[in-house]
């Protein structure tokens, strides 16, 4: 702003502009922010042509440097004429051997991490970590990651302030199989928003395993009520059976929301008996999403026992815990079905619509979509 | 003769007071396009491959409910439903809305989409006009159609909303079409802060003359027609300038109707659309940020300028006449309801910012320049005004405007890129030159005409005519 002001002042100052003061800032004004839109399309057009000859000089010599990796994945002794390449060109060789190290696996990958250490290109990745722009400290910590060095650089990224450098550093954390750092990875996500969950949280599936050992239970005894609840979350979305008995205390935790979603997860971490206990107790709860939880379990487990108790809940104060006996009741099978024809047949004020609606998803094959 | 010299001085006084309004109308939005511009550089929208991949997959992404109103949208209707349940999303459903059509709008889709008559019951309370019934498709896709009486968008949206059941609802146009990545880029700010986030806007572009196969635009052209490429530059300037700036500075008062993602408590709890109003889209955005921060809870509104909805724009004077008045009106009925916000600092910057700058610039900006163009030519032919104010007026409005358009196109150039034919840089260039010269001034005539229209209390839409998406080989 000062530059501007600046600049349009000298730029009146120095030339002669007719009509006066006024119109001489304004012309002045004019002239400086003409030449500053120019300057900024010759500089966009003086980029594409750099990134264009960047990718036509890569092309070309792409082919070469391929050549004699391939010779040194080989076994071949080619140190040297590597090292003077990566002299020459060090932007087109660290993209080689990023993609190599991408598509080589075992002792391959192992020996071009070696390479990468040699020639200079680990030290550039660490060194790149620190860069201002998050694409580029991203793209050193995925390279990082891929010559196995997990620990310094990329262990520190996971604080860093750009979330999709955390993320990365995260799954390269996941993928060196250590527990210790798959239980830090786990601890670490449960503190961070929703974007870093889900894109971490395929990858923490696989090692549900390890986690349920030490890191699951720890957190699900967290007296932070977020913790717990996320930690149900990855429970529950997750869909894998972990035995986790923590979860069946849960569910007469003091903290309505905090109590659903632990009876719902019930379905995949306790056995089927408390599983059935949880659903039960759950039905009969003060609060409506617990009681629609509870419903929802009787259905997924196919409790027919529980007809009865979710059918009561067909006329249920809250709109949504209908819905969900009704679809409960559904799932369950042809005694469901039946309390859900009466129920239209009634034609009760409440009922009928959610009843209506579950019935003809079971004809139609679809009640396992659920209603929400 | 000393009244004369007194009307002569006024005239004088009138036109420093407009000159100094119009050019610091011009330079504020300047400012905004360079707030802007550093904010596109500073942050990458575009979510890598690899990431859009990890949310395809992932279980943990909240469901969205797509919400499309269509009243006689029999020419698009196919194509723009396929494409939205076409979107890269892993849990979505696509509700239209068909808000008592006269054409075969129904119709169509029933045939198209194989739809039954389905028991599907609202959850929602918000008031619409009546339902008539509600369609599904016996084919494995998440649409759902419900057809209604006719009661205007806002009111098909209320509906949508009564019969979605996902948290995130996105609020479009039957007769845009939206890129396949677009949600996955729209529920970004939702996904970083669930609780905070209330909603977020994408970049809305020009769809005419542009080649559009299977629902999918894949080859970006500058319009052919001047009036659709005038109104492409405006759509540029717009968004990568000013809405960038105003969601970065926590001011965003406007969500394009076109599209838009909303988290469904937040409408639910704010009573739903304003049937009342013809800007429906920017009083909710107002309405709700002023119930949330009024509660004293973080009311974020975003825009997101990577996910792309294609729009066509009207290719007759007679349309954008007509769509430009109901802007204006709409901003109109949406500041005078919502006049008790005003300069209260617990409402944060909506109230001590973005609605004084659309008060003193969008909703007076076009009469006062108009006023602007009378006063220089009265005060020239009179010879009252000498040369050098009248260029000084000239230089407040049609040079700084011309300065606007070719920063946008720049900013274009630096960050989406999207027009690729090296020509097409030229023509919007020339296009930047010549709007200033009648079509700037017609703006600002149906501008103060819609100003004068709201003001008066008038309603009405209007209907805009349309080619719809048919494929167009160039």
């Amino acid at each position: 702003m000062a530059v501007q002001v600046l600049a349009v002042w000298l730029v009146w100052r120095v030339f002669t502009f007719p009509y006066g003061m006024a119109v001489g800032l304004a012309l002045a004004f004019l002239l400086i922010h003409t030449f500053a839109v120019t300057i900024l399309v010759a500089a966009s057009l003086t980029t594409k042509l750099i990134r264009n000859r960047r990718v036509a000089q890569a092309r070309k010599l792409e082919p070469e440097i391929q050549q004699v990796l391939g010779r040194y994945l080989a076994g071949e002794n080619c140190s040297l004429p590597l090292q003077l390449l990566a002299k020459r060109w060090p932007r087109v060789m660290a993209s080689s051997v990023n993609e190599a190290l991408q598509s080589v696996r075992g002792s391959g990958r192992e020996r071009l991490a070696q390479l990468a250490a040699q020639i200079g290109l680990v030290k550039r990745w660490e060194t790149l970590c620190s860069s201002r722009s998050a694409d580029v400290r991203r793209d050193a910590v995925v390279a990082l990651g891929l010559a196995g060095m997990t620990s310094g650089a990329v262990s520190r990224a996971l604080l860093d302030s750009d979330d999709m450098v955390r993320i990365e550093a995260a799954r390269i954390l996941l993928r060196g199989m250590k527990p210790s750092e798959i239980e830090r990875v786990f601890g670490f996500a449960l503190s961070q928003p929703l974007l870093f969950r889900i894109l971490v949280g395929a990858e923490l599936m696989n090692h549900s395993a390890v986690l349920a050992e030490r890191a699951i239970p720890h957190a699900l005894a967290s007296s932070d009520t977020q913790i717990a609840a996320r930690t149900l979350e990855f429970l529950l979305k997750w869909g894998r059976f972990v035995a986790v008995p923590e979860v069946v205390a849960l569910a007469s935790h003091a903290d309505s929301t905090l109590r659903a979603d632990a009876v719902r997860a019930l379905r995949y971490c306790a056995s089927p008996d408390e599983a059935a206990g949880g659903a039960n107790r759950a039905i009969d709860d003060p609060a409506p999403a617990v009681r629609a939880a509870g419903a929802w379990l009787a259905g997924k487990l196919r409790l027919e026992s529980m007809v009865p108790a979710v059918a009561v809940l067909l006329n249920d104060a809250a709109a949504e815990t209908r819905l969900t006996a009704a679809y409960a009741l559904g799932e369950i099978g042809l005694t469901g079905w039946a309390i859900l024809e009466g129920a239209v047949a009634s034609g009760a004020h409440l009922s009928a619509a959610p009843a209506l609606e579950a019935l003809e998803r079971a004809r139609i094959g679809r009640i396992a979509e659920g209603a929400f | 003769m000393h009244w004369i010299h007194m009307a002569a001085s006024a005239l004088r006084g009138v036109e420093y007071f407009l000159i100094f309004y119009v050019g610091a109308c011009n330079l504020f939005y300047m400012l905004l396009m360079a707030l802007g511009y550093f904010c596109l550089q500073g942050r990458s929208w575009h979510l890598p491959r690899a990431e859009q991949q990890a949310i395809l997959t992932s279980p943990l992404v909240p469901a969205i409910s797509v919400i499309a109103p269509a009243y006689n949208e029999a020419m698009s209707i196919r194509e723009s439903v396929r494409a939205q349940l076409a979107l890269h999303y892993p849990k979505h459903e696509v509700i239209v809305v068909n808000d008592g059509s006269r054409d075969n709008t129904l119709e169509l889709l029933v045939n198209e989409f194989r739809l039954y008559r389905s028991a599907r019951m609202p959850s929602g309370t918000l008031p619409s006009q009546p339902v008539r019934a509600v369609y599904e498709s016996c084919d494995p896709i998440r649409l759902v159609v419900v057809d209604k009486e006719n009661g205007g968008k806002a009111d098909s949206l209320n509906a949508g909303i009564n019969f979605a059941r996902s948290p995130l609802v996105a609020a479009v146009d039957s007769d845009s079409l939206m890129e396949k990545d677009a949600l996955l880029h729209i529920v970004r700010p939702f996904l970083e802060d669930p609780e905070g986030t209330l909603a977020t806007g994408g970049i809305v572009r020009v769809v005419n003359d542009c080649r559009v196969e299977h629902g999918e635009v894949t080859n970006v052209v500058a319009p052919r027609s001047f009036i659709a490429r005038i109104q492409a530059l405006e759509y540029l300037r717009a968004f990568l300038g000013g809405r960038v700036a105003f969601s970065l500075l926590d001011s965003m008062l406007l969500i394009s109707g076109a599209f838009g993602m909303f988290r469904r408590d937040a409408l639910l709890a704010a009573g739903g659309f304003d049937t009342n109003t013809v800007g429906e889209d920017m009083e909710i955005v107002v309405r709700i940020q002023r119930i949330w921060r009024g509660r004293g809870l973080k009311a974020r509104v975003l825009f997101v300028p990577e996910p792309v909805c294609w729009t066509e724009v009207p290719e007759t004077w007679k349309d954008l006449h007509r769509q430009r008045n109901r802007w204006q009106r709409g901003t109109v009925e949406t500041l005078r309801k919502h006049r008790g916000m005003f300069f209260r600092p617990r409402l944060g910057m909506p109230a001590m910012f973005a609605l004084p700058y659309f008060a003193v610039f969008e909703l007076f900006g076009p009469a006062f320049e108009l006023a602007g163009y009378l006063c220089t030519i009265v005060g020239l032919a009179t010879g009252i005004l000498d040369t050098k104010i009248a260029l000084l007026f000239l230089f407040a409005s049609i040079a700084l405007g011309l300065l606007l358009s070719a920063t946008a196109l720049v900013m274009e150039e630096f960050t989406a890129r999207r027009y690729s034919a090296p020509g097409d840089l030229g023509r919007f260039m020339l296009t930047a030159v010549l709007e200033n010269f009648g079509y700037r001034q017609l703006m600002c005539v149906w501008r103060a005409q819609g100003l004068i229209d709201g003001l008066r209390g008038k309603k009405g839409w209007g209907k805009m005519h349309r080619r719809g998406f048919q494929p167009t080989p160039r």
